[in-house]
């Protein structure tokens, strides 16, 4: 198993128990230590650190000691490219190195080798950068989110340009929500049961995912008609189960990250759910982990827990916990054989 | 569920203010913001609102200019209402619309930025 992998685990898994005040940021880092959810830590800037991109020294200082005492090891910090930060205009090139410039910065001083970039930094902005980068020795992954997947136009450019470019310090983040089979079933439940919501509009949604899963129609298509929808509907309390139904559960085939995967710089194994067998129903951690293991991949996968917002009884720190021993349970079997075949990927879209 | 009006209604030199956190995983720019508050049913009007964070307060058209500057996740804002006449003691029926820009999601063919609502209700007692 030397060279192969390490498991790690996003803060943001944590994300509910954070906002309900029930755990601190230092609580959840020393958790994740107590409960062997590491080594590698990741966290999202703009959700753990007060006043980021700026870091003071004291809250640098005072991250990496707590790291330390926990034994873990900072694996990538989460950035964001926040385009429509203004209301009147997208950021310019040069806003776009600048927050890239200052997250790179954010990223050294906290001692995080991966800065997880959002396709919102276009491939010159990433060119540009790419010094700072190099200097600061932090690699830039730009994330492979959900609807996009690696044959999006924008990740072809992305591609593209990081080939000419030949620099380890640019790379990509497959978040594993990028390959689903299904809408993960606690959503449609927790959705469903929300008050004064019309179920038209659900299934409306979900014969919008459907459409897409099954290759008949474009998921970006698909995602501005049935937000359209939901306004139409007077359902904006929806909009963001519409907006995260047709965003969060993208379509891509888990053999496709292969083509990607000499520039991996960090995996987001993200997860919503974990049945009584220990597998995630939504999605084939058989498929995802024979794809990185017989591709090589010995970075980071770093759990993300996604279920949070609708898993309301769920311990976090106990399903974060399965996800890994699913994870375990391949890095110790090496590359299992594929179940089911090569269609098993598309068995039963849509969910109950 | 974080209850997004947790806390006490409370009085202010010239009225009284709610408290109001907003429901995503990380902070926002104070640019993201627009809000409108209803008390018993009656719309404050939004030049009556004063948003107050991080030690400072803001009319609320000054939030769209306010990209640099961050709600953080984890902090109640406090929505200041100005009065003319103290509001009666008892109990008051509170409702927030809030709406949110998320700026790293946005549609790269169209520009459009996702807007996300949350609308708050609840029930509260002031002295």
């Amino acid at each position: 198993m030397s060279g192969g992998p390490t498991i790690g685990v996003s803060v943001y898994s944590f994300t509910r128990d954070y906002r309900s005040g029930r755990y601190t940021f230092e609580e959840l880092i020393r958790k994740c230590g107590e409960c062997g959810l590491g080594p590698a830590i990741e966290i999202v800037g703009f959700q753990s650190v007060r006043g980021y991109p700026a870091v003071t020294d004291s809250f640098a200082l005072r991250f990496r000691r707590l790291l330390d005492e926990a034994g873990l090891e900072p694996s990538a910090l989460g950035g964001n490219i926040d385009v429509g930060r203004r209301p009147d205009r997208l950021m310019t090139h040069e806003e776009t190195v600048e927050t890239l410039a200052a997250q790179i910065a954010a990223a050294e001083k906290l001692g995080f080798r991966v800065l997880r970039v959002q396709f919102g930094a276009s491939p010159d902005a990433l060119e540009e950068a790419l010094p700072l980068a190099e200097r600061a020795d932090v690699r830039l992954g730009v994330e492979v989110h959900a609807p996009h997947h690696v044959h999006h136009l924008t990740m072809l450019a992305l591609r593209e340009r990081f080939e000419r470019l030949g620099s380890p310090y640019l790379g990509f983040v497959p978040d594993f929500g990028a390959t689903l089979n299904a809408i993960p079933r606690g959503f449609l439940r927790h959705w469903r049961a929300q008050p004064g919501v019309q179920a038209e509009l659900v299934d409306l949604t979900v014969a919008a995912w459907e459409r897409v899963h099954r290759g008949e129609s474009d998921a970006f298509v698909e995602r501005r008609g049935a937000l359209d929808a939901a306004l139409a509907m007077g359902a904006q309390s929806s909009v963001r189960q519409v907006w995260g139904a047709l965003t969060l559960y993208g379509h891509q085939r888990p053999a496709d990250w292969s083509e990607i995967m000499a520039q991996v710089v960090h995996v987001h194994a993200k997860f919503y759910e974990i049945d009584d067998d220990g597998n995630e129903p939504s999605m084939s951690y058989d498929e995802l982990m024979r794809v990185f293991l017989e591709g090589g991949y010995a970075g980071v996968l770093s759990t993300e827990w996604e279920g949070s917002a609708f898993a309301s009884g769920a311990d976090a720190f106990e399903i974060v916990r399965r996800q890994q021993e699913l994870m375990r349970r391949h890095l110790l079997a090496g590359t299992p054989p594929v179940r089911g075949g090569p269609d098993a990927s598309s068995a039963s879209p849509g969910g109950t | 569920m974080t209850d997004l009006l947790e806390g006490p209604l409370r009085r202010t030199g010239d009225g009284y203010e709610v408290p109001l956190r907003f429901e995503w995983y990380r902070s926002l720019p104070l640019s993201s913001v627009s809000l409108t508050l209803a008390v018993d049913g009656e719309p404050v009007p939004p030049e009556r609102i004063r948003f107050h964070v991080n030690d400072s307060d803001y009319a609320l058209d000054e939030l769209p200019a306010l990209h640099a500057e961050h709600w953080f996740v984890l902090d109640a804002a406090r929505l200041r209402v100005a009065t003319a006449e103290p509001i009666a003691a008892g109990e008051h029926e509170i409702a927030v619309d809030l709406a949110l820009r998320i700026p790293y999601l946005f549609d790269e063919e169209t520009g459009a930025v996702l807007t996300v609502w949350s609308k708050p209700r609840a029930r509260k007692e002031i002295a």
